[in-house]
């Protein structure tokens, strides 16, 4: 049975909407994963906005499940929840995932960022059912699928997660900085020796057919951003080389970036996949509106 | 923005603004411009069976396939019979795989569903389409 994944939103850091993004889309992080029980939703940027919509379309009054996991609470990965229209029907239910019993905190965030100094209306007014659940320290089965769970380097952290069904899998790893985990960065300007990453996240990444993945910088403007928790798209390459992943998708673009800037750093990419003798290996820029078949 | 508007509000609603075209003035009549030509959505298959051809995409949905009644026909054995369906969704015009033998390609990547943007590359098979938005 196929995994399907639909990006809603693409964009890190500020939603830029304009004739220069209008080809990748300038929502920003909200990706869907659909197993045939169960959907998740992967971060609640102003994507989550039209996903909602969608949702509201297809469910005609029916009740529906879902299941959001959040990286991290930053702006611009929970901003579109209070446009969230499903929150808004008595028939949702809406599971918001901690990673262990007890805790709450994305729960507890969203329900603040709706505090009557920034909306208007309350999250205890919302007619959904929006519950607290957790996932198990860090691994645990919903519905059909596997979800697991790993941190990564971001300031104040980040959580990636891993959906299995079966022997396909998704990884979604946004707001992850893999330069400042780079084990030998003194082989940095070789071409074609690959940039060393840690063993767990390798290993929590590896054999993935999709692998989302944070890659908001080119080389050229990585240096000016470092410690700001996110990759240049070319490292986001010697990880899926190293997890030997067989689809890449750069996500969480820069907000200066165009359409044909990030046309560029994905033909970075390339390049760098087929220095590091991985030609074959499937590169694209995430883009609203695009949904994937995951078969195995 | 009222608690009450925001549930029903939806992005038509919001772009239902009509613009009354004022008739010009006899005085400024002549320097109106030409009236605009209109051009729809269309393909332009550039390679495969068929090619080269423009398809307006006026009539949606319509699928494309090797079938007979296919509404854009390709015939070529690397194309399904009812390989791929091009519909609109709101202001957007979306493709979407008819569960193909072989797959469809937006800009070299294997989709199941799309929102076209102008200038897209659409391959299904050995067919090669390009998306152009009207205007």
């Amino acid at each position: 049975m196929p995994i399907h994944v639909r990006f809603w939103g693409v964009r890190g850091s500020i939603p830029t909407p304009g004739p220069s993004t209008r080809r990748y889309g300038g929502n920003t992080s909200c990706v869907e994963v659909r197993t045939p029980e169960a959907r998740f939703i992967l971060d609640a940027g102003s994507g989550l906005r039209e996903l909602g919509l969608r949702m509201v379309r297809e469910a005609a009054g029916e009740p529906t499940t879902s299941h959001l996991l959040l990286s991290h609470a930053h702006w611009d990965h929970i901003q579109g929840f209070p446009f969230f229209g499903p929150a808004y029907n008595p028939a949702t239910t809406l599971r918001v995932y901690g990673t262990e019993p007890g805790d709450d905190r994305f729960h507890r965030l969203l329900s603040g960022q709706m505090d009557s100094a920034y909306f208007p209306v309350q999250f205890s007014d919302l007619a959904g059912s929006i519950v607290a659940d957790h996932l198990d320290g860090g691994r645990r089965q919903v519905d059909d699928a596997v979800v697991s769970v790993l941190p990564v380097c971001h300031p104040g952290g980040s959580l990636s997660y891993r959906i299995q069904l079966g022997g396909q899998s998704v990884v979604y790893s946004t707001d992850n900085e893999l330069d400042l985990v780079i084990e030998n960065p003194e082989d940095d300007a070789h071409p074609s020796i690959l940039r060393r990453l840690p063993a767990d996240l390798v290993d929590f990444v590896r054999g993935a057919d999709l692998l989302i993945a944070d890659g908001q910088y080119t080389d050229a403007e990585y240096p000016k951003h470092r410690n700001w928790g996110h990759s240049r798209a070319t490292t986001v390459v010697d990880l899926a080389v190293a997890a030997q992943v067989r689809q890449v998708a750069i996500f969480h673009h820069d907000p200066m970036q165009s359409d044909a800037e990030v046309d560029a750093k994905v033909d970075a990419c390339r390049q760098r996949a087929a220095a590091l003798g991985a030609p074959g290996l499937s590169i694209f820029g995430a883009r609203e509106g695009i949904e994937l078949r995951i078969t195995g | 923005m009222s608690r009450d508007r925001f549930i029903e509000e939806d992005s038509t609603e919001r772009a239902g603004v009509v613009l009354e075209d004022p008739q010009p003035t006899r005085e400024f009549r002549a320097l109106r411009p030409p009236p605009r030509r209109e051009r729809p959505n269309r393909l332009l298959q550039v390679e495969g069976p068929g090619a080269p051809r423009e398809i307006p995409l006026t009539q949606l949905p319509q699928r494309i396939g090797r079938d007979s009644q296919a509404e854009i026909r390709v015939p070529s054995a690397h194309v399904s019979r009812h390989h791929l369906q091009i519909r609109r969704e709101g202001d957007d015009i979306v493709c979407a795989d008819l569960e193909s033998r072989n797959g469809a390609w937006l800009n070299n990547t294997r989709v199941h569903e799309a929102s076209l943007r102008d200038g897209d590359t659409l391959q299904i098979g050995d067919a090669v389409f390009i998306f152009y938005r009207g205007c």
